[in-house]
Parts: structure tokens; sequence; C-alpha cells
């Protein structure tokens, strides 16, 4: 097994490791500061007059003409509030009718409410951003296996005494390592080094991202071993995947209002699950809170685990 | 040019007949801005929907991800393998990457089209009168090439597929993301707005909702001028560093 571990680290490219490692560095810094340095506010345009009082998280910005709509559009601004001078004030806007209800409540005065990237903790916010990225490069290093397939080389990996299950495992491992650990060194740096904080405990988040790298090498894994890598089409598949669930689960923002009729479709994926926990952790949750969800990621993990090394054995091993 | 059109014609050929590349470039956008705009639909009101923002965003993230199906079109092993009697034929150099370039284009123009058309018939979005249509067409078509002279030149300097098919997938990702591609990230604060403003997607973005709001072309002007540009420099780039013998 340790074989196979070295010989994927002389065959995969130096520069699609350091590459890795780079983007691994990037991801971190920027899942850190978005999910650190963000502070939601409300920019209302003000035509015709000077800007009312009394609002609190509030930008007001005194225009002489109200400013185009595609500047509502790209949430340049929030709102354009016209005074006229005869009549009450007129505030417009692309907002749905909650974030129009918040954004009176802000002008009135009161707090400002909850958004998608305030509304949960720093160390969610983290591990959505950071999840993304993890998952889409967990198929980078298991190409290795989808060339060993394409190759032939499997062929004799399951004549010799390796065994389809130890080999794949090895692949598994190699590639969990080579995501989880230049992650972790980053992440500790960061913290260590610039006492930035993370939300979450050391040991919690690592146990976090180690779930994820986890979940990254067996989908990719169980990707290339169903679905022929014929001109690269399972990673793409799989990319489209990611990227769609990823999203859905809200790794980059919290998609919470108006998604009901997709609720179950969401609670099931592994992401929100993992998004679930590291709420529950940064709510100081007790650890046997979180034991149905391990449950359900363990048995995920052994169960794609599983088919993959059925399904392998099933095409590779000579039966007599 | 008898040559030229035979190279042309064949990669063509590859790129449009493989079902892959229609699901990739045509469903993946379509899908994600089906999706995001039915699961953000409660956000929006007021004469725009959650479709019409995400039509928009995930036109411009479908044309920029055809920086991997030119990459794929020049480095695919396959591909490579046939291309050998190319490196060894009395051609010139360009007769193996501008076909590429061409194909690639035609194959992203014709998938950002179907999309488009998709999106605004089937699926209702709003993407403006028809002089923004034609527009914002445009917009996308200077992306799309912009798009392809990148992931090639990106083929010449890495030389390795994978490695290219990573740095142009999480590249355009993470522009998209900080251009405000899935979430209007210039409504999270000025520090948001700065850095989304150094996102050249956010300025994609920003032209083509100019257009379909506005119906004021001056950015688009600019931002396709920009990519032409920009291509034209790619190109320059690829035919200074194009090396046979990296290529095999």
């Amino acid at each position: 097994m340790s074989a196979v571990i070295k010989n994927n680290l002389w065959r995969i490219k130096k520069q699609t490791l350091a590459l890795l490692l780079a983007f691994t560095v990037a991801a971190s810094v920027a899942a850190i500061f978005l999910s650190t340095g963000l502070r939601q506010s409300w920019d209302v345009a003000v035509v015709g007059g000077a800007a009312p009082s009394g609002a609190v998280g509030v930008n007001f910005y005194t225009l002489e003409a109200p400013p185009p709509l595609s500047q509502l559009v790209t949430g340049r601004y929030d709102a354009v509030l016209t005074l006229h001078p005869e009549g009450g004030p007129q505030l417009d806007s692309i907002k749905g009718e909650e974030a129009l209800r918040q954004l009176a409540d802000a002008l009135g005065g009161k707090a400002p409410a909850a958004n998608g990237f305030s509304g949960r903790g720093t160390g969610t916010n983290l591990l959505g951003f950071l999840m993304m990225f993890l998952l889409l490069s967990g198929s980078t290093c298991m190409g290795l296996y989808a060339d060993d397939k394409a190759g032939g080389q499997i062929e004799r990996v399951a004549a010799s005494p390796v065994g389809i299950g130890r080999y794949l495992l090895a692949h598994c491992l190699f590639t969990f390592a080579v995501l989880f650990l230049p992650t972790m060194a980053v992440l500790l740096v960061v913290q260590g080094a610039a006492g930035a904080p993370l939300g979450l405990g050391l040991p919690a988040l690592s146990g976090l991202v180690a779930l994820v790298c986890g979940l990254s090498a067996v989908f990719s894994l169980l990707l290339f071993t169903l679905l022929p890598n014929k001109d690269d089409s399972a990673k793409m598949t799989g990319n489209a995947l990611i990227i769609l669930t990823t999203i859905l689960a809200g790794g980059f923002y919290a998609f919470d209002r108006g998604n009901q009729p997709l609720g179950f479709v969401i609670q099931v994926l592994p992401q929100k699950v993992l998004l679930n926990m590291a709420a529950a952790l940064e709510g100081q949750a007790p650890l046997a809170a979180l034991l149905p969800h391990l449950a359900y990621l363990g048995l995920l993990l052994a169960g794609g685990f599983a088919l993959s090394v059925a399904r392998t054995k099933a095409a590779y091993v000579y039966k007599t | 040019m008898y040559q030229f059109k035979c190279i042309l014609k064949t990669d063509t050929l590859n790129l449009f007949t493989n079902p892959m590349w229609w699901v990739g470039g045509i469903g993946l956008p379509l899908l994600l801005a089906l999706v995001m705009g039915f699961i953000t639909k409660g956000a929006y009101g007021g004469g725009v929907s959650s479709y019409d923002y995400y039509a928009l965003t995930m036109l411009v993230f479908g044309a920029l991800n055809n920086a991997t199906v030119a990459a794929n079109s020049f480095m695919e092993g396959r591909i490579v393998k046939a291309n050998m009697r190319l490196c060894t034929a009395p051609l010139p150099d360009s007769f193996i990457y501008l076909p590429k370039i061409v194909a690639s284009t035609a194959f992203g123009l014709a998938c950002t089209s179907a999309t488009m058309l998709l999106l605004a018939l089937a699926a209702g979005a709003n993407l403006g009168s028809m002089a923004a249509f034609g527009g914002l067409w445009l917009l996308l078509a200077a992306v799309n090439l912009f798009a392809v002279c990148l992931g090639i030149l990106c083929c010449c300097l890495l030389k390795v597929e994978e490695t290219v098919n990573m740095l142009l997938s999480t590249l355009v990702m993470a522009l998209c993301v900080l251009g405000g591609g899935f979430f209007p990230v210039k409504g999270l604060g000025a520090v948001a707005r700065t850095i989304s403003g150094l996102s050249p997607v956010a300025w994609l973005n920003g032209a083509g909702f100019q257009l379909v709001y506005d119906g004021r072309p001056d950015l688009m002007m600019a931002v396709c001028g920009g990519m032409l540009g920009l291509s034209l420099l790619c190109v320059a780039l690829i035919f200074k560093w194009f090396n046979r013998e990296d290529y095999l």
C-alpha cells in the first residue's frame, strides 16, 4: 500500500502539486477574509434632498439623478429613496418582500438583520468556501487512478498480491493527504501567526476539514469507478455535480429563503450536513448532538468506498 | 489553404461530435441558472427576477468555461496523438493552434447561442430588447474568444493537460464568485465592492446588466474592445511560445 502511495507521489506532476498548494493557500486566505472581513450594510441612493437621519446600518449616497436600474441589479445600491417636495418619500428596490421589510426596519432605526454571511459563524463560512475548492481538487489527485484504468496498469495490480481493496484505499489516502495536509498547514499558520479568529477550535476545524477531504477522495474514486473517463468526461460530470450541489447546500452563501420545495434534497446533501455540523459546533452544541450527522457521513464514505471496490473487483479481478 | 481547411474541419468535428462537450457547454450554465434562480426567487421583486440575474451571470460563466473546452481540444490525449502527424508535416506552427482557436470559439458560440435562446424562450428570463439581446451576444462572443485564447496560451505555458484544466476551472470559478456570478457581492459593503471590482467578471456582468436594463452599450463596447485586445495579445504570445517539441 505504501508502495502505491509513494509511486503516486512520484507520478503526480510537480507543477500540479505546486498549483494545488498555491490554490489551497489562496482559498484558505480568501475564505478567512470573506468570512471575517465582511459586514453587511445597506446602500441607499437618496435623490432630491438630504439623507434622513435616525437610520442604523445604512449608508446614504446623495445623487442628483436616480441611478440606472443596472446598478440596483448588480447590488451597488440596495434601494433608491426619492424625496418628493410634496408627498412622502418613495422607496424603489428590486429586493424581495423580506429584504424590503428589513430595510424599512433599518431606516426606522432597528439593528440590521443577518444576511447570508453574517447570519452564520466565521467557521461555517470558512468551511463553506474551502469545501467547493477541496471537493473540486479531489478529481485531480484521483486522476492517477483514472490513468491506471485507461493505461491498463490496473489489470496487473488486480493480479498482484496488493489486492484491489488496498490499492484503492492507497489512492484515497494519497488524495486525502494531498488535500488535507496543506489546508491544515495554512489554517494553523493563519491562526497561530496572524491570530485570526477562525470561529472554531482547531480540533473541530481539523475534523471537519478531514471529513471534507475524505468525501472528496471517495467521491472522485466512485466517479472514476462508475464512469469511463473518455475525454475527461467523468471529471467534467463530477465537477458539474460538485458545483451544483455545493452551491445548493449553501457553501458560498446561505440560501435560507424560498427554498422550501428543495428543502429535503438540500438536507440530504453531505455538504449541507457538514455545514450544519460546523454551525452546531460554533453554537457550542454537545458532541452527542453531532453523532447522527457523523454516522450519516461515515455511512456515505464507507458505502461509496465499498461500492467502488466491488465494482472495480467485478471489472478487473479474474474469476476462476 | 487546403491543409488549413482540412485541419479546421477535423478540429471542428472533434468538438461538435462529442456529446460531453454539449452537456458541459449548454447543460451546466442552463442548469445552474435555473437552480440558482429557483432557490433565490424570494430575494427579488419589483420588476427584476432571480432568473433574470442568474441567466446573465451564468451565461458569462459558461462563456468563460469555454477556456477548458479549448484546452481539451488542444491537449486531450487522443488529439495530441493524432496531431503528432501535423507536427512532423511541413506546415507552419500556426496551422496547429489557429484551427483549434477557431473551432473552439465556434463551438462556444453555438453553446452560448443555444443557452441564450433556451433561457429567454423556454425559461422566460429577461435578456432585454432585441438590440440588447444582440449586444449581449456580441459581448459573450468576445468573452468566448478571449477564454479560448487564454486556454490555449495556458496549454503552451504549462504543457500538462491536468494542470491546465485545474488552473482554468479554479480561476474561472474564483473570478465568477468574486465578480458576483453566484450572489451579488457588491451588496456586501465597501470592501467587498472594491475586491469585486478587481475581478474582470464583475465588469462583464456589469456590461451585460447595463445593456439589458439601461439599454446603454458604453461599458459593453469598452469590455468587448478589451477582450479583443487581450485575445490578440494571447495569440501573439502563443505565436511566440508555441513549440512543437513541447506539444508532443
